[in-house]
């Protein structure tokens, strides 16, 4: 009788862990129906066909009294950048409830200040996905930014991050323990994205010549990680759609068991 | 006693005569100073910005061969609320940009500003965008790269590229090749060299935009001000300047090189200005 392999069997143990979780179980047939993605951005425009009804809150920052407030907002998107974002969540998970947050735009200075008050009201109003496809790189952010995705992750509210298009680092994308970051490359299915494990930036999704919404009705092929950012954004919340409790940490560890099965799918394909 | 009055009335008389010379004197040596501070800032803008400006114009040509764009651009901070101008451009239609000024947050360009993410946008199946920018020249935009222009970790302008070169060649309805992410790679290395020129052209203009202040505070609206400023703005257009700023180089480098080449440099000025008062030389350029 053959010896058994420890090292063998301990793999096979971890195959069996994370056997479970295919795609068939996660998101098959889902539509996001729903789940509250917030879209911390230029704002959206709301009469985009594609994207009418589906925004149920559209809020934007001013400065009152020196502090950073949010009324609604009737001022859509003259960036272009938050619709963009919103068309491709909805590509994915086309029964989202869209939570648009305006940050940036003519109203807004663009400041880091503008950029945390956002995300902490995507919190407080208890997002379940909150995409972030900006950042910061100024150094002053990252002790606040840290605390806001301390209480994000308390709170269950999954914030997943564009790395930064540039060499530099940007925050909070780089924060990779407490939220999912995402780079993007070029082509492919969405659903087939790709775990870094161990990278700063740990997953990577399409991001370039991405064919999306723009504002005043049509459409637009864009280029960057912020357009891969939302891809995963969207696929998060059919998972939360299926598993509402998940927890950040157990939405990552979904990922990475996709993408490994995806990487395998890809290896075992023949090269010519 | 009323002649001793009559006396002391006299002298009093003769003070405020020296007073008021004195105060001439002094009045017309602030305005010595002044025109000397406005000779000086002047001297520094045009000397710091025109060479920083036609480094910025290279360094942009040699980007936009690089990703074989049509056109280029720089467009810097207008304001503190986000809003942008055009600082340098080239392609069919760059003079007609030099007088757009971009709104907070509106456009591409104004979202990579803000957010200081570069972005790339195919526009060339839309037949329907058309941006503020290109119905302001008649240009028409099928793809757009725009990197952020940073100095550490702050935003001070926006690198832009548009279309590819001879794509007006190209028949109706054949998709633009649209900018690549090597591309966006290589345009943030280029941005990286400009945002250091474009950093130094703008404590460049701080200097002149500084003296025009303080001649506006100290000028206020009365006579002085309003010479200094009528004067200062004819330096700027006047053709003779650039002679006189040279001239006026060159007498500051004879002078740091000693007082006996001082000395020789004040003589031969001083015989100069002898041999003009005789109206053989005239110009309005210093003239109020």
């Amino acid at each position: 009788m053959a010896q058994s392999d420890p090292a063998m069997e301990a793999a096979n143990a971890l195959k069996d862990l994370w056997g479970g979780i295919t795609p068939d179980s996660t998101w098959q047939g889902r539509t996001g129906k729903g789940v509250r993605v917030a879209v911390v951005d230029s704002g959206i425009d709301v009469r985009h066909p594609a994207l009418k009804d589906k925004v149920k809150e559209s809020v934007e920052a001013v400065v009152e009294n020196g502090k950073v407030v949010f009324h609604p907002s009737t001022s859509g998107d003259q960036a272009g950048h938050g619709t963009a974002c919103a068309g491709i969540i909805t590509e994915v998970a086309p029964e989202v409830e869209l939570h648009s947050v305006k940050v940036l735009g003519p109203n807004a200075s663009g400041s880091g200040d503008m950029f945390l008050a956002g995300l902490d009201y995507a919190i407080r109003n208890k997002m379940q996905v909150v995409n972030l496809s900006l950042g910061t790189t100024k150094p002053q952010y990252f002790g606040p930014l840290h605390d806001l995705l301390d209480r994000a992750y308390h709170a269950g509210c999954i914030l997943v991050a564009a790395a930064n298009n540039l060499p530099q680092p940007s925050y909070p994308s780089i924060f990779s323990s407490s939220l999912v970051s995402v780079v993007k490359r070029e082509g492919g299915d969405p659903f087939n994205f790709g775990y870094r494990y161990g990278e700063v930036i740990e997953l990577v999704a399409p991001g370039v010549q991405v064919r999306t919404t723009w504002p005043g009705g049509g459409y637009r092929q864009v280029t960057g990680n912020s357009f891969a950012c939302p891809y995963i954004a969207g696929i998060i919340a059919l998972i939360m759609e299926a598993y509402p409790d998940l927890t950040p940490f157990q939405v990552k560890s979904i990922l990475f068991a996709i993408a490994s099965r995806n990487k395998q799918k890809a290896e075992a394909i023949p090269k010519e | 006693m009323a002649t001793k009055k009559s006396t002391k009335s006299k002298s009093d008389k003769k003070r405020s005569k020296a007073d008021g010379k004195r105060k001439a004197r002094e009045a017309a040596g602030s305005l010595e100073d002044y025109l000397k501070s406005a000779v000086r800032a002047v001297e520094v803008a045009d000397l710091l910005t025109i060479p920083l400006t036609h480094s910025i114009q290279n360094l942009l040509q040699l980007a936009a061969q690089s990703l074989n764009a049509d056109a280029a651009s720089v467009l810097v901070r207008d304001g503190d609320e986000g809003g942008l101008k055009f600082l340098v451009a080239m392609g069919p239609v760059a003079d007609k940009l030099m007088d757009i000024r971009i709104p907070p947050g509106r456009g591409v360009v104004g979202f990579v500003f803000q957010s200081g993410q570069p972005m790339a946008v195919d526009v060339s199946q839309d037949p329907n965008f058309y941006p503020m920018v290109d119905s302001a020249t008649g240009y028409r935009t099928l793809i757009t790269l725009a990197t952020p222009l940073r100095v550490g970790a702050e935003a001070v302008g926006v690198l832009q590229f548009v279309n590819r070169s001879g794509w007006e060649h190209l028949p109706e309805g054949t998709p633009a090749e649209a900018f690549t992410p090597e591309e966006m790679e290589k345009a943030a290395y280029f941005a990286d060299a400009i945002a250091a020129l474009v950093d130094a052209h703008e404590t460049a203009s701080l200097v002149e935009t500084l003296f025009e202040l303080s001649i506006k505070s100290a000028g206020g609206g009365d006579e002085i001000g309003n010479a200094l400023r009528k004067w200062l703005s004819e330096v700027r257009t006047a053709p003779e300047h650039k002679d006189l700023m040279a001239l006026a180089i060159s007498l500051r480098d004879i002078a740091s090189r000693g007082d006996a080449e001082r000395q020789l440099c004040r003589e031969v000025l001083d015989s100069l200005a002898r041999y003009t008062e005789r109206g053989a030389f005239s110009t309005t350029y210093m003239s109020f």
